[in-house]
């Protein structure tokens, strides 16, 4: 059965106001006592070190461009063909420099 | 004795008290804005939550005072910590539930009766303050994600534009205009489920 759109609209307007009708929190002064005695527990703060906002603000910024920059390398690194283990073992199989391990253990 | 006639510090002269050593000076601060900041917070976490979830975003406040701008309000600075503190405690609280969806009582559904066969509105608005009522807007929600929670709360139940809410929660304006019309879209289907269900009994 197809709900009318006057039926949603009432019912959206009725949680709308339901939610505006929160009721206000009241709060005793032990919990202002609360937050205070907890500040003081962390101590003074200075201006200029990085705070825990800069932090959290940067940090998903940052980790998304690493994240990036990780594709890019990576992308460059198959699109170059750069193998590691296959560029040594051709390196020694090829030898054209008469290259060889005795090169590396002898002075 | 305090002098009650000697002009008031501003809210940036207290921060830069605050920031140059003296913490007892964030009382003034916590004195001038709770009640704002309680209400901020009464609105997106359940009752039972809020005194703990204005605790955190005064602290948080506390700690990251050096990187508020002093050509700012500091009370919408403190708004914009309150409602991502509000936004971490629903992530921590969807992780951590055992009870995913709280059910659809028989209460939930005579209210829902009321209000679709009210005319007058009166008594519509009677039918709205009641306890049924936010019960019934609380468990609706519940089946969103802390996202789309926020989001629907701040753009669709308080009314708030892309970008104020955009501000709010630190995301960007498409991003919130993405992520409230994909609540508003499933907070729809969730609803037309019991109005349909409703209409058939």
């Amino acid at each position: 059965m197809k709900v009318s759109r006057k039926a949603q609209t009432k019912l959206m307007a009725a949680l709308a106001a339901a939610y505006r009708e929160k009721a206000k929190i009241e709060v005793d002064g032990q919990w202002e006592v609360g937050v205070m005695r907890h500040i003081r527990r962390l101590g003074p703060v200075h201006s200029g070190g990085i705070s825990f906002e800069f932090l959290e603000r940067y940090m998903w910024q940052l980790a998304s461009a690493t994240c990036l920059l990780i594709l890019i390398l990576s992308a460059a690194l198959i699109r170059g063909e750069f193998i590691p283990e296959y560029e040594i073992a051709q390196a020694f199989i090829e030898d054209s420099t008469r290259l060889g391990l005795l090169a590396y253990v002898t002075p | 004795m305090q002098d009650d006639n000697a002009p008031k510090p501003s809210d940036a002269e207290v921060i830069r008290q605050v920031l140059d050593g003296n913490v007892d000076a964030f009382e003034l601060l916590l004195a001038r804005h709770k009640d704002h900041i309680l209400k901020v917070v009464g609105k997106h976490v359940p009752y039972h939550e809020v005194q703990e979830t204005a605790h955190v975003a005064f602290i948080k406040a506390y700690q990251s005072l050096s990187s508020f701008k002093k050509e700012g309000h500091f009370v919408q600075w403190l708004s914009q910590i309150a409602v991502r503190t509000c936004y971490d405690y629903w992530r921590q609280h969807y992780r951590t539930r055992e009870v995913p969806v709280s059910a659809f009582s028989e209460r939930h559904q005579d209210w829902l009766e009321k209000v679709m066969s009210e005319e007058s509105a009166q008594s519509f608005r009677e039918e709205f303050s009641r306890k049924e009522a936010k019960e019934f807007l609380d468990w609706a929600l519940d089946g969103l994600s802390a996202e789309e929670r926020m989001v629907l709360e701040l753009v669709h139940l308080e009314g708030l534009s892309g970008r104020e809410a955009a501000r709010l929660l630190g995301w960007s304006v498409a991003n919130v205009k993405i992520r409230s019309f994909r609540a508003r879209k499933k907070l729809k289907k969730v609803l037309t489920g019991v109005m349909e269900g409703q209409e058939e009994r």
